[in-house]
């Protein structure tokens, strides 16, 4: 149905490749900037991605961050052998990074993750996965606990024989 | 893989997502706290287990009990039983490890266990940071399928290099920090990514240190010391960044700049600085003849050295470029006049060159000079960037800022608060492992996906057992005792008494760092630093030695006054420093002629000189 679009080419000359949102949104965006998502690289290598790719996991909100991700990324990957490149330019990489996981709430960062999972963003994911890990980071588990709403199903004397067997992680 | 929805379509939270989603969460987290999470819920109790990133910090157990020692014994009973008790099928990704300094001129054996333990788990990754120099034993480095190596402040020592040679046949990417070279020749066939910083290369007796890596495409080369090593065979070399400082260690040390130069002429992309170094001359009889001709270079960097005498280095460069398409200048404002001369002929011809971005502090009058330089040459305004920067970013390299803030916060924050910071350094660094992981030369990255693993799984089960109790005794024995876990235990434990012996001396040691108020950060690491000399002093002590002793800590003048980018990656240093011979009212030779040339520094020999360490103790009265 969206071939037509599909076919279609900026003026750079690069392949246009609409991504569909589970809620039907569209984007449209290019070959290069599409292929940081391995899956949807291996995608391309197939030739099936005529129609628009269909994303029934990623929600048009997540999908618009991916999207503003990887067309961030997109010079970066390609510049990626020019090790002498400015370093402003990587400076900014680094604040647009901070700022979009920064800000976010955790329903939408795990969202995030799962979708760069999907998707297979390598540095995506690995950006997200970080930002959960500096939360857990310095708090009791207790505070874990809290924080990510996770349900203590231990018996207090389970918990207790599990502190005691592995001891040499919790002696203060 | 389908993504679990959150149960009845609400807010999805951490337990909604799938276990190797959290397991690679885990993965960025510090060991002890990953084991932590067992206590959490049901479903987290073994995910530790599983784990196949491993990051064991040695500052994570730091303030744990009141000793330096205390800590070290706690953190090497930790991670010997997390290497125990980890899922043994699994293999390793990838093992970062900072581990306490042990005394000189003695092997770590728990740090020797530990590496050749994840190297015969087939780790193709390896990160080893030592707080205060350690050696390890060379022969530990034997695994086909280590890739990438790092190693900051350890003893390289002879015939390192040539083990590393033979036992890592697959080793791309090696990365030396703040290390003592030993070795006079740093060769390998297979190695395509070298960085170099900060490494002391004064221990090469006799010849300077030679490098031959002729498959390397990137080679950074930042701030050696002692010596500069010498370029033999580079001839894939693709990029190149070399940063020579105005070193104390460099004193009187010349740098060969036309061979230096030669070696790299055959890079596209190439980062040159030198930082006033020292006896470097150019006369006007070779005026020419020091820069050979870059015939694929397409981007320079440039540091302000190449705008002494009416910008002498810079039009060199650019007449020696033809292909230059982008140029990049540095200027600090210190300005040295290292490379001077005169030229007859000004005019370049650089046809390609598109961008000239200028990076300054602040407002530097030079920009405008340089401006004008460009201007004249027929360059637009729109071609030309300036970058104006505050402070230290121009120099330091984030890793290098990183460090030192990280060090600082250490210093002064309590325990509790230490880990974020921690991790946000270590975001850094996966950040840094993205790049390279991007970048052409390493296409061949490891990878941690689980297929990866069970490829490596199924590969290991097919190797017999017996072939790796051969390449390391030792391992075996940590790795199939699970049953006698508790023998293996008191031995840890056990191992470090020898040092509590001492632990009366540490115990004054100043712990009002907290306390008082907000004073310079200078005194906190001041004392911090005393509080492991301290510390130091029990485990320099050789077994045999009875008497406890206690060292006159006189905190350095010559230390004292090192630029604080220097002083952050030399706390090692500063040790043995406060133990070395002389003292504010007796300087000795060294610190003498480097004060009275105003060079703030002490001589590298001086203070690496662990024998002489050893020589001085001072019996304690009483004690």
């Amino acid at each position: 149905m969206a071939a037509a679009a599909a076919e279609a080419t900026t003026d750079g000359g690069g392949k246009m490749i609409i991504l569909i949102s589970a809620d039907g949104k569209r984007f449209e965006v290019t070959e290069a900037v599409a292929s940081q998502s391995q899956l949807i690289s291996n995608m391309i290598e197939d030739d099936c991605t005529e129609n628009g790719v269909r994303l029934p996991n990623v929600d048009g909100d997540i999908l618009t961050m991916v999207v503003d991700y990887c067309n961030m990324h997109a010079g970066d990957a390609a510049a990626a052998g020019d090790t002498m490149k400015a370093s402003s330019t990587e400076e900014e990489l680094k604040k647009f990074d901070a700022e979009l996981v920064q800000a976010l709430e955790n329903p939408v960062l795990f969202k995030l993750i799962l979708a760069a999972n999907f998707l297979n963003i390598k540095s995506l994911l690995d950006m997200t996965c970080q930002r959960v890990a500096d939360m857990m980071s310095g708090k009791t588990p207790e505070q874990m606990r809290e924080t990510f709403s996770i349900e203590n199903d231990f018996t207090p004397e389970e918990e207790a024989a599990i502190r005691q067997e592995n001891a040499w992680a919790f002696d203060d | 893989m389908e993504p679990e929805q959150a149960p009845g379509g609400g807010r999805l939270m951490l337990s909604d997502l799938p276990d190797d989603l959290i397991r690679r969460i885990m993965s960025f987290l510090y060991a002890r706290q990953a084991v932590r999470t067992c206590v959490l819920s049901r479903r987290w109790r073994d995910l530790w287990r599983s784990l196949t990133r491993i990051n064991a910090d040695f500052c994570e157990f730091k303030g744990d009990t009141r000793t330096w020692v205390g800590d070290k014994a706690r953190f090497e009973k930790f991670l010997s039983a997390l290497l125990l008790r980890r899922d043994p099928v699994l293999l390793v990704d990838k093992f970062w490890l900072r581990c306490p300094s042990c005394s000189f001129g003695v092997c770590s054996l728990d740090a020797n266990l530990w590496i050749s333990h994840v190297l015969q788990l087939q780790a193709p990754v390896l990160d080893v940071r030592s707080v205060g120099i350690s050696r390890l034993n060379q022969a530990v480095f034997t695994s086909q399928y280590l890739r990438r190596l790092a190693l900051s402040s350890v003893v390289l020592s002879k015939g390192f290099f040539n083990q590393l040679e033979m036992g890592c046949p697959e080793l791309e990417c090696l990365f030396l920090r703040d290390c003592h070279i030993h070795d006079h020749h740093i060769s390998s066939q297979t190695l395509k990514i070298l960085t170099i910083n900060i490494s002391d290369f004064s221990f090469v007796d006799k010849y300077d240190c030679c490098i031959s890596t002729p498959s390397a495409t990137a080679l950074t080369l930042f701030g050696p010391q002692g010596r500069v090593p010498l370029l033999q065979d580079m001839a894939s070399l693709v990029s190149a960044s070399v940063y020579v400082a105005n070193d104390f260690s460099n004193f009187g040390t010349a740098v060969d700049v036309h061979r230096l130069l030669t070696s790299l002429s055959g890079v596209k992309y190439l980062a040159l600085d030198f930082d006033g170094v020292n006896e470097v001359q150019i006369t006007n009889e070779n005026n020419m003849q020091w820069c050979p001709e870059f015939i694929d270079l397409v981007s320079l960097t440039l540091g302000s050295w190449c705008l002494e005498s009416n910008f002498y280095g810079l039009t060199v460069f650019l007449q020696n470029s033809p292909k230059l398409e982008k140029l990049t200048l540095k200027l600090n404002k210190v300005h040295t006049r290292r490379i001077v001369g005169k030229l007859k002929e000004k005019s370049f011809t650089c046809e390609r060159l598109k961008v000239v971005e200028v990076i300054c502090i602040g407002d530097d009058p030079l920009v405008n000079c340089v401006e004008e330089f460009f201007f004249n040459s027929g360059m637009t305004s729109l071609q030309i960037r300036i970058n104006h920067l505050d402070g230290y970013e121009l120099y330091e390299p984030r890793l290098y800022r990183d460090e030192y803030r990280r060090r600082q916060y250490m210093a002064k924050t309590p325990k509790s608060h230490f880990f974020h910071m921690a991790s946000t350094n270590s975001l850094e660094e996966t950040t840094i492992c993205h790049r390279c992981q991007a970048s052409p030369h390493q296409q061949a990255a490891p990878t941690s996906s689980a297929e990866t693993v069970e490829e490596r799984v199924a590969h290991r089960k097919k190797r017999s057992g017996p072939k790796k109790a051969k390449a390391s005794p030792n391992t075996k024995e940590l790795r199939s005792n699970t049953p006698k876990e508790d023998t293996t235990r008191n031995a840890v434990a056990a191992r470090p008494k020898a040092g509590t012996r001492f632990v009366g001396d540490i115990k004054e040691r100043p712990d009002n760092a907290s306390k008082k108020g907000n004073g310079a950060h200078k005194r906190r690491r001041r004392q911090t630093v005393q509080r492991y000399d301290k510390a130091f002093a029990g485990v320099f002590t050789s077994p045999t030695q009875n008497t406890p002793i206690s060292t006159a800590i006189e905190y350095h003048p010559c230390i004292a006054s090192l630029p604080w980018s220097r002083g952050f990656i030399m706390d090692s240093w500063l040790c043995s420093s406060a133990r070395a011979t002389c003292s504010t009212e007796r300087p000795c030779d060294t610190c003498r002629h480097a004060r009275a040339t105003g060079n703030s520094s002490v001589h590298a020999h001086h203070l690496f000189d662990g024998t002489s360490l050893r020589r001085r103790p001072q019996r304690r009265t009483g004690g």
